[in-house]
């Protein structure tokens, strides 16, 4: 039995994760990036990079569209609506932690 | 509450902060502080040359609108410490080692002074020694590369300061001040421009 203000099991579970979370957090915040600067941007390898936004992608949570610069294949992706509204709903449940803490500190 | 709880917040807070670039321990406010630098050098070659204050005085005055300015800075990065930590850990650390090197480099003339050893040379091996401590910091750390643009200048001046006359010192430290500041406002530029340019690279096919 958990005293937890929420249960984070419940979540979803698409967007808990450092990779996953920081991929729509950065999509959120800056628009379209491409495959490379979220790879620099969160410091993860390729594969680990590269199976996350394949997932996010398969529940339509981002958008990729795929382009040759030269011979170079280049991937932008970008946040969906249903993406967006998870990644919020996710923030909410973070917020409502931090407003228990809260609520115990000023008791 | 459960400590899993906090601690999973604790990590998505810090993903978030990664995400969103807060991590970094530079800021576009960082280029302004550094041109104030470098405008007190400038300022302050007229007030060494032409008056008769005292150089200290002209320096302090030289320096006033970047020491404004800082202190502006780090009562906002001390409110914002929740957001973005890392800047004000920035600030933090480096007004702690300005308060850890002052006594030492005081402490060093002290000693050089009652070993026989002039006055100009160990004001020289002091400021080469501090180039030389920015110039391994900003080397070795990818974040802080700006140090280094203070380092050349601080290494250079170090190694001049003996061979100078004692009307020549100022001056020379103005110029430092320009290089380093102008050098370093380059660098934070470069780094912010870097951090929202698209990067180059191979992605898998």
């Amino acid at each position: 039995m958990t005293d937890s203000p929420i249960d984070f099991n419940g979540l979803d579970s698409a967007v808990y994760g450092p990779v996953r979370l920081g991929v729509l957090t950065a999509l959120q915040t800056d628009g379209a990036l491409d495959f490379t600067t979220l790879k620099k941007r969160l410091d993860v390898a390729d594969g680990a990079l590269g199976l996350h936004l394949r997932k996010l992608e398969e529940i339509q949570y981002v958008s990729c569209r795929k382009t040759f610069v030269g011979r170079r294949p280049k991937s932008t992706y970008k946040i969906s609506a249903t993406g967006r509204r998870a990644l919020k709903t996710y923030l909410g449940a973070m917020q409502q932690l931090i407003d228990s803490l809260d609520r115990g500190m000023n008791r | 509450m459960a400590h899993e709880d906090v601690d999973r917040l604790t990590a998505d807070l810090s993903t978030i902060r990664q995400a969103m670039q807060f991590d970094k321990p530079y800021a576009a406010r960082d280029v302004q502080l550094m041109l104030l630098m470098a405008l007190g050098g400038f300022l302050s070659i007229p007030l060494v040359e032409f008056t008769q204050w005292n150089n200290r005085v002209c320096l302090l005055l030289a320096l006033t609108p970047l020491i404004v300015q800082y202190c502006r800075t780090s009562a906002q990065r001390r409110k914002n410490c929740a957001v973005r930590p890392r800047l004000w850990q920035e600030m933090w650390h480096s007004l702690v080692a300005a308060v850890i090197m002052v006594p030492l480099v005081i402490g060093w003339l002290v000693w050089n002074h009652i070993a026989g050893v002039p006055r100009l040379h160990a004001g020289g091996s002091a400021v080469f020694f501090i180039g030389a401590g920015l110039a391994v910091i900003g080397t070795i750390d990818a974040n802080r590369r700006s140090y280094l643009a203070a380092s050349i200048g601080m290494l250079a001046y170090g190694l001049a300061i003996p061979l100078l006359s004692p009307q020549q010192v100022p001056l020379g430290g103005a110029i430092v001040l320009i290089v380093s500041g102008l050098g370093g406002a380059g660098v934070i530029c470069w780094q912010l421009k870097r951090d929202t340019a698209e990067s180059p690279g191979n992605e898998p096919r």
